[in-house]
């Protein structure tokens, strides 16, 4: 008679499997370390969460003093404020999925050395609690939108927004898995963590976030869609300010893109995950 | 008995670890390895790369509600095994297979965080240990009072003693609850009445129902009173899986002794001694046909292996009450000289004169002295049992040991 077992431990693990079982199981964990990271984020601050505004509209009001007032970029006609804003607010969330899990299997090592728990948690969490963070932005972003509406200086909101949210998810899912490709390498060869910012400067310049795409020559235009997260910046900015253009195949582009590295990026770190503690 | 009882299945595991640096090697050292390897040059990397097997080909079968301990000293494997069950790091070769939920108690304290309270610490911890929300609702209470900080409940744990910070780290372990439980015996933390309570606590976890228990430890007497069943690791492999009694015996070596000799082939060294250089094949009574002594001398026959070129090496000979106290040595000095693999044997003459009736454990340690003439142990077994019998000698003081102790000066 054989037996149904509730799990089997084998040394060669499946390429590409996500346990959703077990992550849903574990659902509770994933909330709870959410909870943790925002606790220990804005533990002993006065202000707490309202960091998060307070850096966003300073990194705002700089860009736009720099790069609109100083530098005379174009912005298709949006007001600079609400153009660097709507930008810097979809480079950041894509850039903190990034960030936050270059580092996921080094940082919690200590965890994943002691207890079992589906290692996708740890990711899957840090892209739940920069939803939250790029949640509170978009509020702000809204009230700054709403401001310069009333002036008459902005475009009304159409159902376009709606688009945020799938954006939204590509940014999430290319950030977290270009962050799970360099954690995996990084347990192995330190390099790779030398890379990460470098990545991210060359990414944030060479993508539409301080400029509009619009006012480049064709040729350069082609080589910054080539920065699978231009478009996506584009798009991202253009459902809340209405202004500049749609550019569908670069839209396509980032989109299969990241389906590609996502599948890379879960391979490597199912292969990795099973045993990195032995080296680590 | 049927298949269905079986909660924890262990087939033919095995687990290497690849020793030397593949942790701090960079892109370049990679690199230049591969492109040696091209060229069918060897580089010192891959000498230094050699396999370490922790674990090799354990097969074991556990059924549900029994508690079993695992023993064996230090490097034997345990760890190693426990991981691979509770699936921190996968099998290089074997399969297990398991029936149920899996608690692993290898260390209190996973995941606290240092920012948090101590009722946060709670939630988070015993999130991460596999608990719902609802669960650890249901238990705060008893977890809070188990661990005796109510106080401090909503502090942060960084400005908790050390002390507290286990006691409630082990608090949350202590209340998990799930079919297999994998506990480590060191587990049992703080100060010596809050480790008894935490032993009685496991105790209690394991004498619950229908639970299977993995129990790890050192303390023979703990393993004795918690488990049913007790398996013996040494180097890797599983040498022993039967009743506690017979498991510790092997453990001790007891089982390769007679009355007047000693087999010390197989003993199982203690995981303290940090060198290898000698090791004491045998020992006996060669004059005596039993281990009671009626006169002051006693003469012990030892046979050694070198494992390295030794100098000088000397033995001790110490003597241990029934509660593992040592009371008595005495010292000898030049006894083992040799260079490596070289066998041979020596023979001591122990003075009991001052040693009253009784019966007594003994330990041979071979040592040899450093520079500021501290001893370095280099071997250590336990030797053969003891019983002194003199006869009473009319007129002269009878002796009681249990309240003026067994040395007579």
């Amino acid at each position: 008679m054989s037996k149904k077992w509730t799990t089997v431990i084998e040394p060669k693990v499946p390429l590409l499997r996500i346990p959703f079982g077990e992550i849903i199981k574990y659902r509770e964990l994933v909330w709870t370390l959410v909870k943790r990271n925002y606790e220990v984020q804005y533990k002993q601050t006065i202000l707490g969460p309202l960091w998060l505004i307070f850096s966003l509209i300073i990194n705002s009001g700089l860009f736009s003093f720099i790069f609109g007032y100083v530098g005379g970029f174009s912005s298709d006609g949006t007001p600079y404020f609400l153009f660097y804003m709507t930008g810097s607010v979809a480079w950041d969330f894509f850039a903190s999925c990034f960030g936050s899990n270059t580092t996921v299997l080094l940082d919690n090592s200590y965890l994943f050395g002691k207890v079992y728990f589906p290692r996708l948690i740890m990711p899957i969490a840090n892209v739940f609690f920069n939803m939250i963070r790029v949640g509170i932005k978009l509020i702000v972003t809204l009230l700054v939108w709403l401001f310069f509406f009333l002036n008459g200086e902005a475009n009304m909101i159409g159902p376009r927004i709606v688009f945020l949210i799938p954006l939204g998810l590509i940014m999430a899912a290319l950030g977290t898995a270009m962050g799970l490709i360099v954690s995996c390498n990084t347990i192995k060869y330190r390099d790779f963590s030398h890379i990460v910012g470098l990545l991210t400067t060359i990414m944030m310049y060479v993508s539409p976030v301080i400029y509009s795409t619009s006012q480049l020559p064709k040729l350069i235009q082609d080589v910054v869609y080539i920065n699978p997260i231009s478009s996506l910046v584009e798009a991202f900015r253009y459902c809340i300010v209405g202004n500049g253009e749609i550019h569908v195949i670069p839209l396509i582009y980032s989109t299969l893109f990241t389906l590609v590295i996502v599948m890379i990026s879960l391979v490597q770190y199912n292969q990795t995950e099973k045993d990195f503690i032995d080296i680590i | 008995m049927n298949d269905n009882d079986v909660v924890l299945k262990i087939e033919n595991v095995g687990k290497d670890y690849i020793l030397g640096t593949v942790t701090g090697e960079t892109l370049k050292d990679a690199i230049r390895r591969r492109r040696n390897l091209k060229k069918g040059v060897s580089s010192d990397d891959l000498v230094h790369n050699s396999v370490f097997t922790a674990l090799d080909d354990v097969s074991l079968e556990i059924r549900r509600g029994e508690c079993i301990g695992i023993i064996g000293s230090n490097g034997a494997g345990k760890s190693t095994l426990l991981k691979l069950i509770s699936r921190i790091t996968i099998p290089t070769r074997g399969r297990i297979f398991i029936d149920g939920k899996v608690s692993s108690m290898l260390e209190v304290g996973t995941g606290f965080h240092p920012e948090l309270t101590g009722k946060e610490n709670i939630y988070l911890n015993g999130s991460i240990l596999g608990m719902r929300r609802q669960e650890i609702d249901a238990k705060l209470d008893s977890i809070i009072e188990f661990s005796e900080c109510q106080e401090f409940i909503d502090t942060p744990v960084k400005r908790y003693s050390s002390g507290m910070y286990v006691k409630l780290a082990f608090s949350v372990a202590a209340h998990l609850d799930s079919d297999i439980m994998i506990m480590d015996e060191v587990l049992a933390v703080g100060d010596i009445k809050f480790q008894h309570k935490c032993l009685d606590k496991m105790k209690e976890i394991a004498r619950t129902e229908g639970r299977t228990i993995l129990y790890v430890s050192h303390n023979m007497e703990t393993v004795h009173n918690l488990c049913d069943r007790c398996i013996v690791l040494n180097h890797g492999r599983l040498v022993f899986d039967g009743s506690v009694d017979d498991a510790v015996k092997m453990y001790n070596g007891v089982n390769v002794k007679t009355e007047t000799t000693a087999d010390f082939a197989r003993y199982i060294r203690p995981g303290w001694l940090g060198r290898d250089d000698v090791r004491l094949s045998w020992a006996e009574f060669s004059d005596k046909n039993d281990n009671v002594f009626k006169d002051d001398k006693m003469n012990i026959l030892f046979r050694y292996k070198n494992n390295a070129d030794v100098h000088n090496a000397g033995i001790r000979i110490e003597f241990t009450s029934d509660s593992d106290h040592p009371f008595a040595t005495q010292v000898f000095n030049n006894v083992i000289d040799g260079p490596d693999g070289s066998e041979g044997e020596f023979c001591v003459s122990v003075d009991l004169s001052k040693i009253q009736n009784g019966t007594y454990q003994t330990y041979y340690t071979v040592f040899v002295l450093d520079p500021y003439d501290d001893g370095v142990d280099l071997d250590c077994v336990r030797g053969l049992d003891v019983t002194i019998a003199r006869e009473h000698v009319p007129g002269e003081i009878k002796w009681r040991a249990s309240s003026w102790g067994s040395v007579k000066l």
